[in-house]
């Protein structure tokens, strides 16, 4: 248990919120990506902050602010999801093709 | 124990992490999440940031989540499983997302940590048992040389300050909780008020966008 594996672990979780971003057909799945990648990357910050420099909070203070912005982003995400699935009967993401020529 | 809790949980994370991303039900999917953002509190304890993973727990766990599922509960389709929720780039997004993730493993695995370190200046002194027992020669001599080491002026400057007004600490041994308290109505007290702004901004934008149409 050191800075690295901890990197280690947050670089995997971020690899996999990639994956489900570009794999899921649902609007909430890639939500949910993007809430595993936003996570990983708090993950990072509060390594940093444990391992290089303890006595500061700045990692700390980085990821509660992270935290608030990634719970503001859910709440106008899902009711843009909640929207459209009331206009278009569908959330999955090759159905909204109202724009495409 | 602290190794095999980290090793424990990180597998663990990762498992379900995983299955969040390809499980074909978008409900256990969030499910799994839900569990990945709860080890991942159980990270930040093993880090000593308490207080992240309180908050980690309540708005994630407790409100993100909840919001997910509120949210696939609306839309009704997707509680069955015949619907698939993955399209079919499974093999082109597994080489995407590994390639990215293995490059960034390998900056980050040769980057020289140890330098990192040495580079940051010293912090505020909210934990710093400041010189209660060094004359104030041997105080001056180390800042001078911590300073031509930073080799930086304002660095110097600032420790010089912080040593010619270097009232002796209260010894106080201030917590997690206590410490970002105090920051976050001191240093970051701007971040704060803007990420107040922005909470409101997104309650009102999610109501306005959510409603129905003829409800004015």
């Amino acid at each position: 248990m050191n800075l690295m594996s901890t990197l280690t672990l947050s670089v995997i979780l971020f690899a996999v919120g990639i994956y489900g971003l570009l794999t899921r057909r649902n609007a909430v799945g890639l939500l949910m990506s993007t809430e595993l990648m936003l996570n990983s990357v708090n993950l990072n910050l509060v390594a940093f902050n444990h391992y290089l420099h303890p006595e500061a909070l700045t990692g700390q203070m980085f990821s509660l602010f992270t935290i608030t912005v990634a719970a503001a982003e859910a709440t106008v995400a899902l009711a843009l999801v909640v929207a459209l699935f009331r206009a278009r009967r569908s959330i999955m993401v090759e159905d909204i093709n109202q724009l495409k020529w | 124990m602290q190794n095999f809790l980290f090793y424990l949980t990180g597998a663990i994370m990762i498992f379900c992490a995983i299955r969040a991303v390809t499980s074909p039900f978008i409900f256990r999917a969030a499910l799994y999440l839900a569990a990945t953002l709860a080890l991942t509190a159980v990270q930040y304890v093993l880090m000593q940031a308490e207080f992240v993973a309180v908050v980690q727990l309540m708005v994630y766990v407790g409100a993100v989540i909840i919001l997910i599922i509120f949210a696939v509960m609306l839309t009704a389709q997707l509680g069955e499983g015949n619907i698939s929720q993955s399209n079919k780039l499974a093999l082109p997004a597994f080489l995407v997302s590994g390639a990215f993730g293995f490059g960034l493993w390998k900056i980050l695995s040769d980057y020289d940590w140890t330098k990192a370190v040495s580079i940051i200046p010293a912090p505020a002194p909210l934990t710093v048992a400041a010189a209660v027992t060094g004359t104030a020669s041997a105080v001056t001599a180390a800042v001078s040389s911590t300073a031509t080491v930073a080799a930086t002026g304002i660095t110097s400057t600032a420790s010089a300050v912080a040593a010619a007004t270097s009232v002796p600490l209260p010894s106080i041994v201030y917590n997690n909780v206590q410490s970002i308290g105090a920051a976050l109505v001191s240093d970051y007290i701007y971040p704060f008020e803007i990420i107040g702004l922005l909470l409101f901004t997104a309650l009102i934008g999610a109501v306005l966008i959510a409603r129905k149409d003829g409800s004015q």
